[in-house]
């Protein structure tokens, strides 16, 4: 009886100690965060306050921002999103207040407790070069997230799918600001890997794989596409085994820090795009139909994966399926 | 959530003008669960917008919104007429709490529009019921008739006031109700301009009573990703667009600032 009682205290002992030597933390492109989770663009990222109120749940690992452009943009009239049983086709159309407001609204940002990944677009180099100086300047911006993917505003999704478009856009930018800087790719070119190996060489620190595929849908009660913005962009579920492609794709060619994006639901997800390649993992559409809670939950997953197969910590596992 | 959210197109059955520039519009019961009131529907009006209404009626078989002409989307809403079709999600969001006992219920223009069917829900659990609500002018009163019926049948204490006293007191909402609000309320429920949302509020922290309020905020998705309606730090689409009073404290802005469709802040006074 005795000794029964000491082993479960031994096993209690030894299970909190290799609780406690886990480690999720995880140093990306020079920010270092908590765990490997954040926060994808274009989710609930418009108030400052908000984004401070994420940045402390549990399991946060840092937090980005919707994209901000120079000027105020409204986004396109309802209906701006489908749910589907697989997913989300959203095409908002980049609604944001513009660079200037923005600084406002991060001063409203207090307490906040985890990186803020700054996402920006632009129309042409000028624009995301004017647009970076402005917001790279707030203290509480770690970093940026050049956005050249966006599938529902034209002039922004094409930039994505050329090369020396977007070298000489992280070129131009990485010369005026001192924070580092990442890439959201487009999966709607079959340029990914030419496109992250060119920002890479122009001074990039890191990639965002992916954004969202382009995609439709028509009511066909009243035969129209559903969508103002006609087309949108399909997240969730079904862009999962596209995005872990992608990051496959990347991690072989490209040596820079990727951020795994697309349709993670559950923490095997997360672990499935870091043994493909991501240093990190970005959350979207999920936080939909589990909300905020989700980064704990899946941060606990990824504890529970990391000791069932006697690992330490993420980093051990990074890629590990390139072998 | 995937049935709440999927569009149903239905066909109009009938509708009320209720005052110069208001309309009810009711149409068959699209939804699979019962809404609470305070919840509301995305209403989609192909080719031109979808936009958040309160549900104003319920019943087995028929769903009521109130809708005020405003802007474009609510003008052409205003215009319809029996057999045109629209497209309708929900119910969605947080509703009002029922609590039993005694209870206020304050409205202001439009925002009598969830109240109504709030008011039915109160009645048919046997709550003490006080409506006051308080419109511009005789012109612009909404669910007079109806609620002057109910409290002649005794079912509710009713207080009409407009601002130019062309009906009822000549008074506001927040006039009355500060008048009658005491310790003996279980409840104080309130939808309006948010000035009158505002004023209640402190009244309601003042003489610490319990309070409930239907606020707005720029509605893009409904389904508390796109982050378009934030209001403090919390999502009207999902964690309300019913708050208690601890909430609307923590938001701070009702009455002060709004959002645009851009996000970008607008000072309200």
């Amino acid at each position: 009886m005795i000794c029964e009682v000491n082993l479960i205290n031994i096993y209690l002992e030894y299970r909190d100690l290799s609780m406690r030597s886990l480690d999720l933390s995880v140093d990306i492109a020079g920010l270092s965060l908590k765990t490997p989770l954040i926060l994808a663009s274009g989710i609930l990222g418009l108030s400052g306050r908000l984004l401070a109120k994420i940045s402390r749940a549990e399991g946060v690992g840092a937090v980005t921002t919707k994209s901000i452009g120079l000027k105020p943009r409204d986004g396109y009239p309802n209906p701006t999103i489908i749910l589907l049983p697989y997913g989300l086709i959203n095409s908002m159309g980049l609604p944001n207040p513009g660079a200037e407001a923005f600084l406002k609204e991060l001063d409203e940002a207090e307490d906040l407790s985890s990186p803020l990944i700054a996402s920006f677009y632009g129309y042409s180099v000028d624009e995301i070069v004017e647009t970076a100086r402005i917001i790279a300047k707030h203290p509480r911006v770690s970093a940026l997230e050049l956005n050249v993917s966006c599938p529902h505003v034209s002039g922004v999704y094409e930039l994505g799918f050329k090369p020396e478009l977007v070298a000489e856009a992280v070129s131009k930018v990485k010369k005026i600001i001192d924070k580092p800087l990442f890439v959201k790719l487009s999966p709607n070119t079959h340029l990914i890997v030419d496109v992250a190996r060119a920002a890479a060489e122009a001074g990039a620190d890191g990639l965002t794989a992916i954004n969202t595929v382009k995609a439709l849908a028509i009511d066909t009660e009243l035969f129209r596409p559903i969508l103002s913005g006609v087309y949108g962009g399909l997240s969730g579920p079904a862009l999962k085994p596209i995005a872990l492609r992608c990051v496959y794709e990347i991690y072989k060619e490209v040596d820079i820090p990727i951020v795994g994006c697309g349709g993670v639901s559950n923490s095997l997800d997360v672990v499935e795009f870091i043994l493909a390649g991501a240093s990190a993992v970005a959350l979207g559409s999920v936080i939909a139909f589990k909300g905020v809670g989700v980064f704990r939950e899946l941060a606990e997953g990824l504890s529970s994966y990391l000791e069932r197969k006697g690992f330490r910590s993420v980093r051990e596992i990074v890629g590990l399926s390139h072998r | 959530m995937l049935d709440r959210h999927r569009r149903r197109i239905v066909r109009i059955v009938r509708r009320v003008d209720e005052c110069l520039d208001t309309v009810s519009l009711y149409m068959h019961n699209p939804f699979s669960s019962d809404p609470i009131p305070g919840q509301f529907t995305m209403i989609w009006i192909p080719g031109v917008d979808e936009i958040p209404l309160s549900i104003s009626y319920m019943d087995s078989c028929i769903l009521g919104v109130t809708v005020r002409g405003v802007g474009e989307a609510t003008r052409i809403l205003c215009s319809l007429q029996p057999g045109d079709t629209i497209g309708v999600r929900g119910p969605l969001g947080r509703g009002f709490t029922i609590v039993k006992g005694r209870s206020l219920v304050v409205g202001g223009g439009v925002g009598v529009a969830p109240l109504r069917y709030l008011i039915y829900r109160l009645i048919d659990v046997g709550v003490d019921t006080y409506v006051v609500f308080g419109f511009r002018d005789k012109l612009h009163t909404i669910y007079l008739e109806e609620m002057e019926k109910l409290s002649v049948e005794g079912r509710i204490k009713l207080c009409i006031a407009t601002e130019d006293g062309s009906y009822g007191f000549k008074a506001t909402a927040y006039d009355i109700a500060s008048r009658i609000l005491d310790e003996s309320f279980d409840m104080v429920y309130v939808c309006g301009p948010e000035e009158l949302i505002r004023r209640i509020l402190v009244l309601c922290v003042e003489k610490d009573l319990p309070m409930e309020a239907s606020i707005e905020g720029y509605m893009k998705c409904g389904m508390g990703v796109c982050g378009s309606c934030v209001r403090g730090a919390y999502l009207v689409c999902r964690d309300g667009p019913v708050f208690d009073r601890d909430k609307l404290l923590e938001i701070g802005e009702i009455g002060l600032r709004r959002r645009r469709a851009s996000g970008t802040i607008e000072p309200l006074l």
